[in-house]
């Protein structure tokens, strides 16, 4: 956590409210988000599903359940029926060509996913629904790990990545004392203190798994009955017994549900512009649009894999798969952490405290032929002292400036001047406008610009060296033939 | 559950509360919360958080498993169990952990109902698993019983695996019945299951045996009817297991010096004059952590915010002191207020 970070919880404790951590928006909430609020089965491997509620924020919800997910064919029921909603947004994304997004409670409802999605991908004893669910569910869930990516909203991270609140990062965890802090909930009691009100929401469970005693005042009575009914083939009371076991499922659904729609109303209403790509001014989009645009191009990329005859999608253990991931998270973490440090002022003083990028005072500007050379080796020099940050150049390295069109410098000389202070000159080829650098004016300096397509480069080069086919890659160009 | 320890000094600071000494997974959460004078003067004086808040604090706090996940528990074990050679066993085998003989202690010395000598049975079951473990064979001990001193406190440990492999190296084992996700796996449940075994090695080493600092966890497979075996290292847990039993008894002292004479924990008085150290681990350890934390807020300690937050205040600073903010969190809001006045 950097100090900028700390400084703003501070803040938010001392004033008892949220505070922003950004000056841009990171995620773009798609108009037919799915939310998805799942209930598990305590006690049973991760990929039981007892029950789940699924919808957009502006459409129906529909809640599905099951008796007993221990009941091979019940559980298969289930998951047909979350097949049929996923396989509807999946389409919706198809049509409008862009990409899937699922909005989720938290890591723990993430990791429930995958769970499902791993029991189901390549499992030959499930039907094709359901088979094709879990490859749906992968997609999800392998891209959840993307710096960036846009699919997967996991409710805290997503408002962690935006504000933060009086509390450690721990709490923030928990979606319902997080939300509290951004507005009291209408359920709340209208006296209530803020660390009163986020007490009582703590006593709730916010992702698959419910409280136990929940389980053992509601649901197991139920489960019971059902299971000797079946047994002896009662068909009314394990009817029932089914009933009472949907009633008791419901309210951890709705209120997770209920999380899920403020926290879609809280990110949809944050007034903030895009994260724009400062590094290239003359090309409209923003950071924001390249990172949708990667992500539709990775989804299409696993619609192209998902089309092909036979193909096995590579298990969390396969070196490939390992390899894939490694690059791709390497290359998105550093287009985005470039992109977000160059393009957020808050971001960019948060590196500067850390060190990561620079702010100094320009002495003075000179532009100089090198000796004998022609006036096509004209060199703009910049004298400048460090004036914030504990960051310090080294000779040779490039620093990019921190305005539209990003431009690289280059450190010539770095000197510790008298005072303790640090001295350096940056030198770039050609002439440059002199009015942005006047003397005293201060700028901001960072260490890299976004490389977007970083990622498709490591991935082709991996490709050349691989000739198993992967979901991750993106589609070979078809060659015309003459 | 463990039952009544013989060396007990801690009895005088029960009151009304039941006597629940900790077992492997309590004490090693007092290790994690060693930091915490309140914490172990609990686990020394061997009553649970959750019963000291609902006495003393008037505060009911669900504690303990859904029935569901403890039954699945309980059929994974006896799963484990089943066949000549046990399926553990042949699990065992097929990770390099090969052994000719499975002794069932459990089923060996069983455990009668509470009150009706249980202590006997534990000394019994106790006697048998050091016996099963110094007899120089490849074994694999099922459910044996351990004593572990803290101090001058007794605990009874019960580890789910004792094994001994074909090349006499001993090791302690957890049996848990979650699935084995891989790389997916819990980081904290594997960590409690790492710490507990760190307390069986512990206890074994008292016992004077020598057991590598090597965990057998025996979890459940995903993908079969077959347990799944790791064999992962236990040095960072068995390390805080150490230092924890160094530190407890100590740190349960300056509680308990801060107490009036004659104080017990079911005293609502007592437990509020008991000095505690909030931290962000309470919330997965401890139930008096919304307490604390309330009581945190109100002192306004940093580590409401977290261990950042924490680190960069000094010792006696507080949030929301009159004298100003620290210098380090001063430069930093500074710098954001700077910032955000320029967007």
């Amino acid at each position: 956590m950097s100090d900028l970070t700390t400084a703003a919880r501070v803040l938010a404790h001392e004033q008892q409210t949220v505070v922003d951590v950004t000056t841009t928006l990171r995620l773009r909430v798609q108009p037919h988000t799915l939310l998805l609020s799942l209930a598990g089965m305590a006690g049973e491997h991760g990929g039981v599903l007892h029950a789940f509620t699924a919808g957009a924020a502006d459409g129906p919800r529909e809640t599905h359940a099951v008796p007993d997910p221990r009941d091979r064919d019940a559980q298969a029921e289930l998951f047909i029926e979350l097949a049929r909603v996923v396989d509807r947004t999946w389409r919706q994304a198809v049509d409008d060509r862009t990409f899937p997004q699922v909005l989720l409670s938290g890591t723990a409802a993430l990791d429930h996913l995958a769970q499902i999605a791993q029991r189901l991908r390549n499992n030959d004893r499930v039907s094709d629904d359901a088979r094709v669910l879990g490859q749906r569910l992968s997609y999800w869930t392998d891209r959840a790990d993307v710096p960036g990516q846009q699919s997967v909203i996991v409710g805290p991270a997503a408002l962690r990545t935006h504000l933060v609140t009086g509390m450690s990062p721990t709490q923030e965890e928990h979606l319902g004392a997080f939300l509290e802090w951004c507005a009291p909930s209408p359920l709340m009691p209208r006296d209530a203190t803020l660390l009163e009100r986020v007490e009582l929401a703590e006593r709730y469970a916010t992702g698959p798994a419910r409280r136990p005693e929940d389980d053992r005042d509601g649901l197991i009575p139920a489960l019971t009955r059902h299971g000797f009914a079946t047994m002896v083939g009662d068909q009314d009371e394990a009817a029932l017994a089914a009933v009472e076991i949907g009633r008791a499922l419901q309210p951890a659904l709705r209120h997770q549900m209920r999380l899920l729609l403020d926290t879609h109303s809280i990110l949809r209403s944050l007034d903030l512009p895009d994260l724009p790509d400062l590094a290239t001014p003359l090309d409209p989009r923003t950071a924001l649009d390249r990172l949708c645009a990667e992500e539709t191009r990775a989804f299409a990329s696993w619609c192209a894999y998902l089309a092909l005859p036979d193909h096995p999608i590579a298990t969390d253990d396969s070196d490939v798969a390992a390899a894939y991931r490694l690059a791709r998270h390497e290359t998105a973490h550093a287009a985005v952490t470039a992109a977000a440090t160059l393009g957020d002022p808050l971001t960019r003083e948060a590196a500067i405290l850390a060190g990561a990028a620079l702010r100094a005072r320009i002495d003075r500007l000179e532009s100089r032929v090198p000796g004998d050379r022609p006036r096509s080796w004209r060199r703009t020099a910049l004298h400048a002292t460090l004036v914030d940050g504990p960051g310090v150049p080294r000779p040779g390295e490039t620093w990019h400036l921190a305005a539209p069109g990003a431009l690289p410098w280059r450190v010539d000389t770095v000197t510790p001047g008298t005072g303790g202070d640090v001295r350096f000159t940056l030198s770039r080829a050609g002439t440059t406008d002199t009015k942005a650098y006047r003397p005293s004016t201060t700028v901001d300096l960072v260490p890299a610009v976004p490389d977007w397509d970083a990622g498709r480069r490591a991935a082709n080069w991996l490709r050349e060296r691989n000739a198993t086919p992967s979901p991750w890659l993106p589609p070979r160009p078809e060659r015309s033939v003459r | 559950m463990t039952e009544r320890t013989t060396a007990d000094p801690g009895a005088f600071l029960r009151g009304a509360l039941p006597h629940v000494p900790a077992g492997a997974a309590g004490l090693y959460s007092a290790a994690e919360l060693h930091g915490c004078p309140a914490h172990a003067l609990m686990t020394m004086a061997q009553v649970s958080p959750a019963d000291v808040a609902a006495v003393a604090l008037r505060q009911h706090v669900p504690q303990g498993q859904s029935p569901l996940a403890l039954g699945r528990g309980t059929a994974f074990e006896r799963q484990l169990t089943r066949d000549t050679p046990s399926r553990l066993q042949t699990a065992l085998d097929r990770n390099g952990l090969g052994t000719d003989r499975f002794v069932d202690v459990a089923s060996t010395v069983p455990m009668p109902p509470a009150g009706h000598g249980r202590s006997h049975a534990l000394a019994a079951r106790e006697t048998a698993t050091l016996a099963a473990v110094g007899e120089n064979r490849p074994v694999a001990i099922w459910q044996g019983a351990l004593t572990l001193l803290v101090g001058k406190t007794t605990f009874r440990i019960q580890p789910d695996l004792i094994v001994r492999d074909r090349e006499g190296i001993v090791r302690v084992g957890e049996v848990k019945s979650w699935a084995d996700n891989g790389p997916r796996t819990s980081p904290r449940a594997l960590s409690s299951a790492l710490g507990q075994v760190a307390v069986g090695e512990r206890a074994l080493r008292q016992a004077g045996q020598h057991p590598v600092s090597e965990a057998v966890l025996v979890l459940a497979s995903p993908r079969s009817s077959d347990p799944s075996v790791r064999v992962q290292p236990t040095d960072r847990e068995a390390t805080l297991v150490d230092a924890a039993a160094r530190s407890l008894p100590r740190a349960a002292s300056l509680a308990l010096a801060s107490l009036p004479p004659g104080s017990t924990l079911d005293d609502p008085d007592a437990v509020r004059a008991l000095p505690t150290s909030y931290s962000d681990l309470c919330w997965s350890r401890c139930a008096l952590a919304t307490w604390c934390r309330r009581r945190a807020v109100e002192r306004g300690d940093p580590a409401v915010l977290g261990a950042a937050a924490a680190s960069a205040h000094e010792p006696d600073r507080r949030l929301g002191d009159p004298a100003g903010r620290p210098r380090q969190v001063q430069a930093a809001v500074d710098a954001y207020l700077r910032a955000a006045r320029h967007v």
